[in-house]
């Protein structure tokens, strides 16, 4: 019935309604497959190259519905709900694609990826193994494999896939810049250099990279070189608020305390509710001596951010030297109940 | 224009010195002017002289309020400004001594040891390195025979400013402040003594309400005595002069205190060089002091002068200048609790670690029964005596003594210190500028190590974090096997009349001899659409009742893809004269074998003869023009022939049929050029000739 139907559809074509009936009696002649899947498909993708991305996901349906273990139809459709954001919809289709070719690397690299976007990094670590030992190789799934298992802290594993994503790939400037962030997790503040180094030499455009460099040069008390790291990434993105806070630190570092604050207000133009940078201009007028200034400093961390426990511990140590024991010690033990260790100890002089 | 500029500062710097170096005795012929005044200066500094001469503290001070008087009639006596300047090195506010050194020097001095003491007013002032610059320059103005006796001391000098430097350059973290003037008074205020819990405080003073009301000959000064004050809710209150029996209408001074606050050490200076009374509280009253307890080993010749109990009050630190077992002038020895002899055992020096060759004086053993505080000329002092602090290991050995930093000590004597239990409180006295008068009580607040401020930063670690990149990758399209098909269709009509045939049409895989399929063209139309699908070489036949049958032949290629062919056939009568291509005979490349393919067109025709069995036929076989026309005409005969003898074979008669060779005689396209029209021409037909 199906090639009946094929061949209905290729005479109507050619021939138009009027010998569709003589058409009819030359059904033993139509040898083509069933090809209506297929056809659907590759208009999906048409479809999805044009960013028609509903009638895409018509297309792949259509193509299920003519065949129902076409794999790829289901990976594609999951594709398109990756990029409409329906990320549950996505799964279950590369769950499908999955189940009907067991052995579908890139299904379940997607598929990981999928559940590495929705927090489910247990999963997407499963995913990404099967991925790779069904051969998918590309260095993304060493990448987003490397990812997880930093955020995990497992910072020497990550760093071992970031260097298979650089193997696969010897112009991942991602890879590259996350294995730095690796080494410097692991204190190995010279090979993050190097590796945010080769990062901006592949892609001198990634703004965070230069704000990396210059952190991981502040480790090492390269406070000038860092100053100009975190320059560079604010010429990348004027408004890289992280970056002047920052800068501002390393100034800091060198006793620039002026020139400190003046970075930390730019952060602070740029976010005005960015509360690490009112702290910082908290220490850097401590470092002057100005200890009402940097209280008034704390005071907005702390209106911005009511957790924010080292802001507390600051400010305590602002009014001791203001001889208000009090209210250090009411800001020390606020600080110690927000899990600022430190301040436990501080806190600890105020029974006598 | 700078250059001038420069120019007129170093002349007017030059001026100002040379002004400033004129030395101006006090000599009547220098003021003559001002008899009165200068009659007065002189007597001022007669008065002033007599105390100088003395050469204790107390004179000096006293001598100060002369020298200043004399000093305000004339500024510029060198003279006078060195003895201001050794006044107040050798009393309480010393740093000011330099101002005066330095003038008594450009007034042009003649004293041989001024560089000695500019360098000390430096050194008293923290200038470290102008103090040792001055230091060696003194060395060397020295003979050597004064360099051999005062060397050693220099260094030591040279060597506390070495100690102050890096002290300075490390400041501890401390607030100091006076205790105010609720306990302090106009008058010396010191040796604060605290209980360990810090609720009561017993101090030394010298104000107007001592016992007696008396003065001390030497300073003018009220005699010492000895006061209370009690801290309630973190304030001290009025302090209270202790009265008898613990005060006397002589000196009367505080020493040490137990740590519960019932016993108390008291310092007696007229007795044997200086010995230690203990007093008790019981109730509310101090008993007499007396060194019962203390006698024999305690109290000796020698200068005893400060006491500390240990926590459990079964030992006894103490100060003394005994040379039994000493390292150099006054030591530190401690003495334990003869249960049986209910006296002081005998004093062991506490050892090397604490003890120098210099002095060490104001001994504090801490409650805590490990931590002893002292003071000390020697360690790394940077200068006079700083405080110092040990601990006890837990084999009872002290621990390297700790100078307790700047701005606690200075390079001025810094002793007589006592600290809480918590250790974050301590008490000592200091003559500073802004205090009640002369020596005031402060109280030290020890902020510990410098609190480090945190600092919150951010990164972007994580590249993909901060910039995810949309990676929607997509598997690629499959292959459509697209149809590979011809279409082959038109109208089958009656050759003469143009009439719609309903014919059938007969489709023939050649190469299989196999007939795939049969259908027919509409008898009405006579249109007909049959499907070829690609990759074979066809054979088609068009049949239909009382015509001749038509041939097509259709090669097409597997490669082939969708194509149309229109192919109007025209379908002749049987009747004389009709004929028929072959069109699907096929003979072997310039032979007369036929191929097999060609045996269902040969059938066709066998079908044709028998169905009409009295049909007589004519094969003819026709080449293209290419070649000779002998072997074109042998050829094309012995196809024609071939074609003959299969049907005789299949059993026809022979007499119905003929055969002839026409070679390129009639061609269907004539002047043939392109190989299609070629093979067109090349074929083999029939016609019904009977």
């Amino acid at each position: 019935m199906k090639k009946g139907l094929l061949s209905l559809f290729f005479m109507a074509l050619v021939f138009g309604s009027t010998f569709a009936q003589e058409a009819d009696k030359d059904t033993t002649l139509v040898i083509a497959e069933n090809q209506d899947a297929e056809i659907a498909y590759n208009r999906g993708i048409e479809n999805f190259k044009n960013k028609q991305l509903q009638q895409a996901i018509s297309d792949f349906t259509e193509a299920i519905q003519h065949k129902a273990d076409f794999s790829k139809a289901y990976f594609n459709r999951g594709s398109v709900y990756v990029e409409l954001n329906r990320v549950s919809e996505a799964i279950s289709d590369f769950d499908m694609a999955i189940q009907h070719d067991a052995s579908f690397g890139n299904a379940y690299y997607s598929r990981g990826r999928a559940k590495q976007n929705s927090n489910d990094n247990e999963g997407a670590l499963s995913d990404f193994d099967n991925a790779i030992n069904n051969g998918f190789k590309e260095a993304n799934v060493y990448y987003y494999r490397g990812v997880i298992k930093f955020q995990a802290g497992q910072y020497e594993d990550a760093k071992a896939d970031f260097s298979l994503a650089i193997s696969a790939d010897r112009q991942h400037a991602y890879a590259y810049n996350d294995r730095g962030s690796a080494n410097r997790k692991l204190e190995k503040y010279d090979d993050a250099i190097s590796d945010y180094k080769m990062a901006i030499s592949i892609d001198g455009k990634m703004a965070f990279t230069y704000n990396n460099l210059g952190s991981a040069l502040r480790k090492k008390e390269n406070y000038k070189e860092a100053i100009d790291q975190f320059t560079n990434a604010i010429k990348q993105k004027s408004d890289y608020y992280m970056a002047y806070n920052n800068r501002g630190s390393a100034k800091y570092d060198m006793k620039d305390y002026e020139g400190a604050i003046k970075d930390f207000e730019e952060a602070i133009k740029i976010k005005s509710d960015y509360a690490y940078a009112y702290n910082n201009i908290g220490t850097a007028k401590m470092k002057l001596k100005d200890y009402e200034g940097a209280i008034k400093a704390f005071d907005k961390a702390i209106s911005i951010d009511s957790n924010y426990g080292y802001a507390y511990m600051n400010r305590g140590n602002a009014k001791e030297m203001l001889r208000d024991a009090k209210g250090a010690c009411a800001d020390w033990n606020k600080a110690a109940e927000l899990n600022v260790n430190q301040a436990s100890s501080f806190a600890e002089d105020c029974n006598f | 224009m700078k250059t001038l500029k420069n120019i007129a500062v170093f002349i007017l710097t030059f001026l100002a010195i040379n002004s400033f170096s004129q030395n101006v005795e006090f000599d009547k012929d220098n003021f003559k002017n001002d008899k009165d005044g200068f009659k007065k200066a002189m007597g001022n500094l007669k008065q002033g002289d007599e105390y100088y001469e003395m050469q204790s503290r107390g004179a000096y001070i006293l001598a100060l309020d002369f020298y200043l008087e004399a000093n305000r009639f004339n500024p510029n006596s060198a003279k006078l400004n060195y003895k201001i300047g050794r006044c107040y090195e050798g009393s309480m506010q010393k740093s000011k001594c330099l101002e005066y050194f330095k003038k008594a020097q450009s007034l042009g001095t003649g004293e041989i040891d001024i560089k000695y003491y500019i360098a000390r007013g430096h050194h008293l002032n923290l200038e470290f390195d102008e103090a040792m610059e001055n230091y060696k320059a003194y060395k060397n103005v020295l003979s050597p025979k004064e360099l051999q006796e005062k060397r050693k001391n220099i260094d030591k000098k040279i060597q506390e400013c070495k100690n102050g430097k890096i002290l300075v350059q490390n400041p501890v973290r401390v607030f100091i402040d006076n205790l105010g003037g609720t306990v302090n008074s106009i008058y010396p205020d010191y040796s604060p003594l605290i209980s360990a819990d810090e609720s009561m405080m017993i101090f030394t003073s010298r104000r107007a309400d001592t016992y007696g009301g008396g003065s001390d000959p030497g300073d003018q000064q009220y005699f010492e005595d000895i006061y209370v004050t009690y801290n309630i809710d973190g304030i001290w209150q009025t302090p209270k002069n202790m009265g008898k029996p613990l005060n006397t209408s002589n000196n009367d001074a505080t020493v040490g205190l137990s740590p519960d606050g019932q016993q108390l050490f008291i310092f007696n200076g007229k007795e044997g060089g200086g010995n230690i009374l203990m007093c008790e509280l019981k109730g509310e009253e101090w008993s007499k002091p007396d060194d019962g307890t203390l006698k024999k080993y305690i109290n000796t010749d020698y200068h005893e002068s400060s006491a500390s109990f240990s926590f459990d009050g079964k030992t006894m630190y103490f100060v003394s200048n005994r040379p039994d077992m000493s390292f150099g002038n006054h030591d530190i020895y401690y003495t334990k609790w003869d249960e049986e002899k209910e006296r002081w055992g005998e004093p062991v020096n506490i050892g090397s670690t604490i003890n120098t060759e210099y002095e060490e004086e104001g001994v504090l053993m801490h409650p805590d029964g490990r931590t002893i505080y002292f003071s000390s000329q020697g360690h790394n002092s940077m200068g006079g005596y700083d405080i110092f602090k040990s601990e006890m290991d837990d084999n009872g050995n002290w621990g390297t003594p700790i100078n307790l930093g700047y701005p606690i000590n200075t390079p001025d004597d810094d002793v007589f210190f006592v600290i809480n239990a918590s250790g974050k409180r301590g008490y000592y006295s200091s003559a500073q500028d802004g205090g009640n008068g002369s020596y005031d009580i402060y109280v030290i607040t020890f902020l510990g190590p410098e609190k480090p401020l945190v600092q919150s930063n951010e990164d972007n670690l994580i590249a993909s974090i901060a910039n995810p990149i949309s990676e929607t990758v997509i598997e690629e399209s499959v292959e459509i096997k697209t149809t590979r098909l011809t279409i082959l269709k038109g109208t089958i009509t009656d050759g003469f009349t143009g009439t719609p045939i309903g014919a059938s049409i007969e489709i023939v895989d050649n190469e299989k001899n196999q007939v795939i399929s049969v259908s027919s063209s509409n008898s009405s139309t006579g249109k007909y659409l049959v499907s070829l699908p690609s990759g074979k070489n066809y054979g088609i036949a068009v049949k239909a009742t009382d015509y001749l049958f038509h041939s097509e032949n259709f090669n097409i290629p597997a490669a082939t893809n969708y194509q149309e062919i229109v192919k109007d056939i025209q379908l002749n009568k049987m009747k004389i004269g009709s004929s028929v291509i072959l069109k699907n005979v096929f003979f072997d490349y310039a032979k007369a074998t036929l191929r097999p393919e060609s045996y269902p067109e040969l059938d066709r025709l066998y079908k044709l003869m028998a169905d009409f069995p009295k049909a007589k036929i004519k094969v003819t076989g026709h080449t293209d023009s290419r070649g000779s026309v002998t072997t074109n005409t042998r050829l094309s005969n012995d196809r024609a022939q071939a074609v003959v003898q299969y049907l005789i074979d299949k059993g026809i008669d022979k007499g119905r049929l003929q055969f002839e060779g026409m070679a390129a005689q009639k061609p269907i396209v004539p002047n043939a050029k392109t190989e299609d029209q070629h093979q067109q021409n090349r074929r083999v037909e029939f016609e019904i000739i009977e």
